[in-house]
């Protein structure tokens, strides 16, 4: 297995612009795991840092990113309920301070209804990083409701 | 009313969590000291009496009755392995720093997860139960029930006896130190267990606290079973498990799973404990199967050479 994304590159000539890249059958398998295998490490790379911040702010962003869909409509509830949080008010701090850094937006309809988005207009990079958080980053509610599916297998 | 609710959102709710926690050590603190002083005070109010106890008994016996009973033995082992046990009991009860309002939050925030946060077994009962059977021995001694005409047999029991005294107050304190934790129970074999770290001294250049959290594993396998090594070695690496745990731990012939918490990140952190225990779980037995597969075959292979080798010797001694 490759760890270095340089071995990557070399095993598949990608900075030898003479040679073409000729991809077909197991080949073409092969390239798409070790892409895939790498963009997991990120992921996970993104899951251990936000863990590390002592405010919940990046926990937010990647439940944000997690719940962007075209047709869907993401409120701070469902971020709470994403992010397995018994509390509403253990993410305010993380919400004003995301707003305020300009890396979400916030909508508010009525007093109680707010429609949170990610600010992908004013940092592109956001738009890779949702891109990422969609394809390989299980939600604390998927991986408990993982958990608990193994807990009440025999 | 006090708010006992802790908080580490904000800056401010982790000084005023910190300070409530704080609080409520030295008030634990302030209690066990209490209570070794009551219990030494027992002790040296015993041995100071203790001449004049037997002064008493002296008269009762001359006067009144032959067949007295004197339960020096019994009252003085029941006050001194009480007192060892004791000592031990609040040593670790200060040395583990949950106070009230660190359970409570770690209870709300274990049981949003579905899992119940409890201590994992009580000490205090296995030390009544070993100690119960040593004072029955202790008073039948008293007694004077036990009267061996041998040497050999009186040299047996007296060495049982002394033998059952020490473990009688050994096991429990070993027990107390090992495991007197709090646990989340997640199926049948599997658990993790609590520590709370909880710095009360300002470090210079350090945040005013440290509050932590150690979970640990049940125990996996040997530190010696090769594929299970594997296996550990392999989700670590991909959950970012730190091998080794505490001072104990690494020097633990078993292995686990470790990982460290703050309050914040705590449900997040038990997930992926609990994650690497279902990978651990799934894959074990593939990797031992796996393992025995290729012992069974590779030594098939060194059988079919040897055999291939003997049959060269013959060959070249037939040639011969």
């Amino acid at each position: 297995m490759i760890n270095l994304f340089q071995d990557f590159v070399k095993k598949y000539e990608l900075d030898d612009f003479k040679k073409k890249l000729e991809l077909n059958g197991t080949t073409k398998l092969d390239f798409f795991n070790e892409l895939s295998a790498f963009m997991e490490k990120v992921c996970r790379i993104f899951d251990k840092l936000t863990n590390i911040a002592s405010l919940r702010g990046g926990q937010v962003m990647m439940s944000i990113a997690k719940l962007t869909s075209p047709d869907a409509v993401i409120n701070k509830t469902d971020i709470k309920n994403n992010l397995s949080i018994d509390r509403l008010d253990k993410l305010w701090h993380a919400f004003e301070y995301l707003e305020k850094e300009n890396y979400i937006k916030i909508e508010k309809k009525t007093s109680k209804f707010h429609i949170i988005k990610l600010n992908e207009e004013d940092n592109p990079d956001l738009t890779l990083f949702r891109e990422i958080v969609q394809s390989y980053w299980e939600s604390p509610l998927e991986i408990k409701e993982k958990t608990k599916d193994w807990r009440l297998a025999k | 009313m006090k708010n006992t609710n802790l908080n580490f959102e904000d800056e401010q709710g982790i000084s005023n969590s910190i300070r409530l926690l704080k609080s409520e050590f030295v008030i634990k603190a302030v209690k066990a000291c209490i209570y070794l002083t009551i219990i030494v005070l027992i002790c040296i109010g015993y041995i100071l009496l203790q001449p004049q106890m037997a002064f008493i008994h002296y008269i009762r016996v001359n006067t009144y009755s032959q067949h007295s009973v004197k339960l020096t033995l019994t009252i003085g082992w029941t006050l001194f392995s009480t007192a060892i046990f004791l000592t031990a009991y609040i040593i670790k009860y200060i040395q583990v720093r949950f106070t009230p309002s660190i359970i409570k939050y770690m209870k709300e925030e274990l049981n949003y997860l579905g899992y119940e946060f409890k201590k994992k077994y009580s000490s205090g009962l296995l030390f009544v139960l070993m100690n119960s059977i040593s004072i029955i021995l202790m008073t039948y001694m008293d007694l004077q029930v036990f009267v061996f005409n041998n040497t050999l047999q009186s040299i047996l029991f007296r060495n049982f006896v002394i033998g059952y005294l020490f473990f009688s107050i050994v096991i429990p304190i070993v027990w107390l130190g090992l495991n007197d934790k709090y646990v989340i129970k997640i199926k049948e074999n599997f658990y993790i267990l609590f520590d709370f770290n909880f710095s009360l001294r300002k470090r210079h250049g350090h945040s005013p606290a440290f509050l932590g959290i150690t979970l640990s594993s049940n125990r996996l396998c040997s530190r010696f079973n090769k594929p299970g090594k594997n296996v550990h070695t392999k989700i670590c690496e991909i959950r970012w498990l730190p091998r080794e745990g505490t001072k104990i731990k690494k020097i633990s012939p078993f292995l686990h799973f470790h990982e460290f918490s703050v309050p914040v990140n705590l449900q997040k952190q038990v997930l992926n404990v609990i994650l690497a225990l279902r990978e651990w779980d799934n894959n074990y037995e593939k990797e031992l199967n796996s393992f025995r597969y290729n012992l069974a075959v590779s030594a098939k292979y060194r059988n079919v050479l040897s055999l291939k080798q003997l049959n060269n010797l013959f060959m070249q001694i037939f040639r011969l």
